[in-house]
């Protein structure tokens, strides 16, 4: 390949090669090498990227669904998506035309290169759920006028919380952004893989750049820029899958997982912190900032369920009905976003089963993409949830008559990526995500998909495995059991959040 | 089916069955420690094994109908402790005795036709290749509420309290689900649940005070209804507690499982696999799971 390109470029990449390798970062090895080849030299022709995401990629319609217990759906805005993967190149480009506007680009990065170097030396200091809750009980305590004696220099609880947030927040960050550099360097160029690594760097400079909080106004203005943050980063975990899809080839399934496991791991870590703070304003009866102490699960499941059925419906043109049944007025103490988060999950891939595990076996195939006339909701067999509670956690077995897993592809349900969408309108070849745009009611309703919480509703193969990080995290489990033939049965164990929950570390 | 295939079927036995057994003898030799093995009651199972693999080891090689009959007399011998000890080769065995005697039958009313059709396939041995699911449900059923006696629960109570067993075939399988709402098992006893080890105190007096048992459902109806059977042999007294790690035994044996959940408070489901003998998964090592845990 090197012998295809051009003289300047190559001499460019023999001289980086022989120069002593810097500790640096990939975004400034690929910054250098774009600002020192010409302007006009097409850089995907010396990547050998063969692809550019399709113009079919572009554009979402923004859907207004309903809220789930504050958390929004992921809200995408019409507009070009595709410039992200020539946004990289058009700002090197530009910079290069401008040889002072590069220069100081390029010191920036350096710093901020060297700032991830030095910050992911440090250790993490976990964060044990007692501790979580004291400091809400101390914000809601300080909000009602109560004294407070937690903090021993007398601050306010919220100071005290976001100084420790200052100090915390960028080591995990910069920890992501390590982990980032460490992908294979065809793996960090997709375009969607860039824009997360990119985000997240830019909130560590935001995050490092803020002046120390010392007293309340700071911390007003800390928190403000917390929201931003954390309304910047909620398609993290869409944009990255879409991005690892693409790159299947470059990297082993398990080194994908487990760089996925550990991304999503510490992003909820991470958000569980920052939302719990932001929560500690605006204290609600029963919650302990993000921590619902009288969650109801049945409650939670309705209200999820209605939201996927109505998607689903659009879809296929007919869901299944919930059956609840147990211990319904049952409560437990929980976040109510992951909650949703794994519920939703679950139930869309028992929907999805059962409306194509009947179509298969009444003969009424029609393809992925149909408003099936006749196909009414009380054909379909309905998905049973029920709902028990231990001493300490909360159990709910949610049973569907989808015809089940084969055992063989039943080990791979937790992986990412592994899907059993098929092709039909929905096409999942390497080269991207690219639909035939042929029917425009299968665009459509391909779009509306791509919608709702946590991400489309099928296919992209992110769900179970997401949905185990999850519910994991707090010391609970996700088994799921397959009567291949009839359907499935999956058991979600959830551990109440209390102060006894001492083993557990954010 | 012809004397033959009948003598084939018997030096197979005839090579097969030693080897079994020597398996058998090695783990006692080499997995238990000695005290172990030394405590009567093992020392007994470990003669009786030592014995059976000494008289099927000299055996010459069989070559005439009079030689098999004097093979197959080998198993009709009373041997009340080895019969229990390898189900293999009572299984295998009684898939070539049943032949040997249908062939001497046929034999004895055709004398000069040298092969008889094979038999129909509805049983090979204690195999059957034509059990009904839902009859073995059934019967399962009526065993268990017969040897609950007064813990059966009255159909009222089954009304409210539903205890529903689905079944479902895959190409390689048959799934029996077994949910009851019976308010779960507790959390002390549930990791314990099929384990050999772990049994409650006054189960564990009981299978001191036993002599012996079968270990079969046919057993503990007897024993339930004391009157209506006669016994030669004393029965076990009580319930043992070792239900369900036997069948769990039972269950992987042929390649399926046995997994238990609970839910608190609610009740319990219980997944049974059993593989479909004669498939081309019988002989496959590997027991693909039918549930996968996100831990």
């Amino acid at each position: 390949m090197i012998g295809t390109v051009r003289p300047a470029v190559r001499d460019a990449a023999r001289n980086l090669h022989a120069s002593r390798p810097r500790p640096c970062a990939l975004g400034i090895l690929m910054h250098r090498t774009l600002t020192t080849t010409s302007a006009t030299n097409p850089p995907s022709r010396f990547y050998g990227l063969s692809h550019e995401v399709p113009a079919r990629a572009r554009g979402h319609l923004r859907l207004t669904g309903p809220t789930c217990n504050g958390m929004q759906p992921s809200s995408l805005v019409a507009g070009p998506r595709a410039g992200s993967a020539r946004v990289l190149y058009s700002t090197s480009a530009a910079a290069s035309s401008t040889a002072g506007a590069s220069g100081n680009a390029a010191a920036k990065r350096s710093q901020l290169h060297m700032l991830v170097q030095s910050l992911s030396a440090r250790p993490i200091t976990p964060v044990r759920i007692p501790d979580l809750l004291r400091i809400g009980q101390a914000a809601t305590a300080a909000a009602n006028g109560q004294p407070v004696h937690d903090d021993p220099f007398g601050q306010h609880p919220l100071v005290a919380n976001a100084q420790f947030l200052q100090r915390e927040l960028p080591v995990r960050l910069a920890l992501r952004c390590k982990a980032f550099q460490s992908l294979p360097f065809i793996v960090g160029l997709n375009p969607h893989i860039h824009k997360v690594y990119t985000l997240y760097l830019d909130s560590l400079e935001r995050l490092t750049s803020f002046r120390p909080v010392v007293n309340e106004d700071d911390e007003k203005e800390f928190t403000s820029m917390l929201t931003e943050l954390v309304e910047a980063h909620v398609d993290v975990i869409q944009t990255i899958s879409q991005g690892f899809l693409e790159s299947r080839d470059y990297m082993p399934a398990q080194e994908i997982g487990q760089f996925l496991d550990k991304l999503i791991g510490a992003r909820i870590g991470v958000r569980v912190l920052a939302e719990h703070h932001l929560a500690l304003h605006s204290p609600q009866p029963d919650f302990i900032g993000i921590v619902d102490t009288k969650l109801s699960p049945v409650s939670v499941a309705q209200h999820v369920y209605d939201y996927v059925r109505e998607v689903a419906q659009f879809h296929f043109g007919a869901a299944p009905a919930l059956q609840i049944d147990g211990m319904v007025d049952t409560t437990l103490a929980y976040i109510p976003v992951h909650l949703d988060y794994i519920l939703a999950e679950l139930f869309k891939n028992s929907i999805r089963a059962t409306v194509e595990h009947y179509e298969k076996t009444s003969g009424n195939g029609l393809g992925s993409l149909r408003l099936s006339a006749g196909l009414s909701d009380d054909d379909l067999p309905p998905i049973q949830l029920t709902v028990a509670r231990g001493p300490d956690d909360v159990v709910m077995r949610i049973r569907d008559q989808g015809g089940g897993i084969p055992y063989e592809d039943l080990q791979r349900v937790f992986e990412y990526s592994y899907t059993s969408v098929q092709g039909k309108g929905y096409n999942r070849s390497a080269t991207g995500v690219g639909a035939s745009t042929a029917d425009p009611q299968s665009a459509m309703s391909e779009m509306m998909m791509q919608s709702g919480i946590g991400g489309p509703i099928a296919g992209l193969g992110y769900g179970l495995g997401t949905a185990r990080v999850y519910s994991r995290y707090f010391d609970g489990s996700l088994t799921m059991i397959s009567l291949y033939g009839h359907g499935c049965d999956v058991f979600l164990r959830l551990k109440n959040i209390d102060m006894v929950s001492s083993d557990i570390k954010i | 089916m012809s004397e033959h295939k009948l003598l084939k079927s018997a030096n197979y036995l005839r090579t097969e069955l030693p080897v079994r057994l020597a398996h058998r003898l090695r783990d006692l030799q080499t997995s238990l420690p000695y005290i172990a093995v030394a405590n009567p009651h093992l020392a007994a199972v470990y003669a009786d094994y030592w014995s059976a693999f000494n008289a099927f080891r000299v055996i010459k090689p069989i070559e005439t109908m009079a030689e098999n009959r004097a093979f197959c007399d080998l198993f009709a011998k009373p041997a009340p402790r080895t019969s229990h000890c390898d189900p293999t080769a009572r299984a295998g065995a009684s898939r070539h005795l049943s032949l040997s005697d249908a062939f001497t039958r046929h034999h004895r009313a055709h004398p000069n036709v040298a092969t008889m059709p094979d038999p129909a396939d509805d049983a090979i041995g204690i195999v059957r290749t034509d059990l009904s699911a839902k009859q073995c449900v059934e019967r399962a059923a009526t065993a268990a509420a017969a040897v609950n006696g007064g813990a059966t629960p009255t159909a009222a109570q089954l009304a409210a309290r539903p205890i529903t067993v689905t079944i479902c075939e895959g190409p390689a399988d048959v799934l029996f689900r077994i949910s009851d709402m019976g308010g779960g098992v507790p959390r002390n006893v549930l990791p314990y649940l099929f384990s050999f080890a772990h049994r409650a105190p006054a189960a564990r007096q009981q299978l001191a005070a036993t002599k012996f048992f079968t270990g079969t459902v046919q057993e503990q109806v007897r024993r339930a209804r004391p009157l209506e059977f006669s016994t030669r042999t004393p029965l076990p007294v009580g319930r043992l507690g070792l239900g369900c790690p036997l069948s769990k035994v039972y269950a992987e044996y042929w390649g399926g499982s046995l997994d238990v959940y609970a839910m608190d408070g609610y009740g319990t489901d219980a997944y049974l696999r059993v593989g479909r003998l004669g498939t081309a998964t019988e002989n496959v090592n590997v027991q693909a799971a039918i549930a996968v845990d996100a831990k």
